[in-house]
């Protein structure tokens, strides 16, 4: 019970990350688009007339190519965005460090 | 307001005000100069790149759509092999340069943020070698 509990107060922390939510949805596009890939292949495979076949290949494989093209290129955007963030608030820190150092120089001053 | 804010309030947003023969060699005011061609939307701080770059990518795929349905209305291959290549796949490229368009605009707003930090970085450390200074001409005093 307790094991459910901290999971769904785990779930719950990571809802309220907006870059996590960013990543599920972008994970659940580039799995939509792999199912996009895998219906057009059954219905490509299941006829053996082409003109019933190509309205399969333009919806299912070329929509989910797309799709799973798209998701998984702002999934790496997101991701380098996440890190450039982080680096970018250790930055921050070094800035404070030197104006700390300032503020001490000019009260001796 | 503590010290360490007072510092960086006093301070110019620039480091050209603060430090002008370092920041020609650097690449910001190089980088300024180009930003005065640009309009205000395609710089670095707008997010208007990046909405262009989701509005690109959602044409693409109502391009795609537009070809399944064109497609699926006709029966003979060679009337369905244009809609295909005419919008089929260049819905598909539209989603690529879609996604080119969201990556060049998330680099840079990054790198504006890196740029501004260094000019801040840069600005704190000209005013301590100038306090610096002054404190060592008056002790020789």
């Amino acid at each position: 019970m307790t094991a459910v509990r901290a999971a769904v107060t785990r779930v719950r922390a990571a809802g309220r990350d907006p870059f996590a939510v960013s990543i599920v949805v972008l994970l659940l596009l580039a799995a939509a688009g792999l199912a996009g890939i895998a219906i057009g292949w059954s219905g490509a495979a299941g006829s053996l007339v082409v003109s019933v076949q190509l309205p399969y290949i333009v919806s299912g494989v070329i929509g989910g190519v797309a799709l799973l093209g798209f998701s998984l290129g702002l999934l790496i955007i997101q991701a380098r965005r996440h890190r450039e963030a982080q680096r970018r608030a250790g930055f921050d820190r070094v800035v404070l460090a030197a104006a700390d150092v300032l503020a001490a120089a000019r009260s001796r001053s | 307001m503590s010290k360490t804010a007072a510092s960086l309030t006093s301070l110019p947003d620039d480091a050209d005000e603060a430090l002008t023969p370092a920041a020609e060699l650097a690449g910001p005011a190089r980088r300024r100069r180009l930003d005065l061609r640009l309009p205000t939307w395609l710089k670095g701080t707008s997010p208007a790149p990046t909405f262009i770059g989701v509005a690109v990518a959602i044409a693409g795929f109502v391009l795609i759509m537009i070809a399944w349905g064109q497609v699926a209305g006709e029966t003979q291959v060679y009337l369905q092999m244009p809609y295909l290549v005419s919008a089929g796949l260049t819905g598909l490229a539209l989603v690529m340069v879609g996604l080119t368009i969201v990556n060049v605009a998330a680099k840079q707003r990054d790198a504006v943020d890196r740029d501004r930090q260094i000019d801040q970085l840069v600005s704190i450390l000209g005013e301590l070698k100038a306090t610096m200074d002054e404190g060592g001409k008056g002790r020789r005093r």
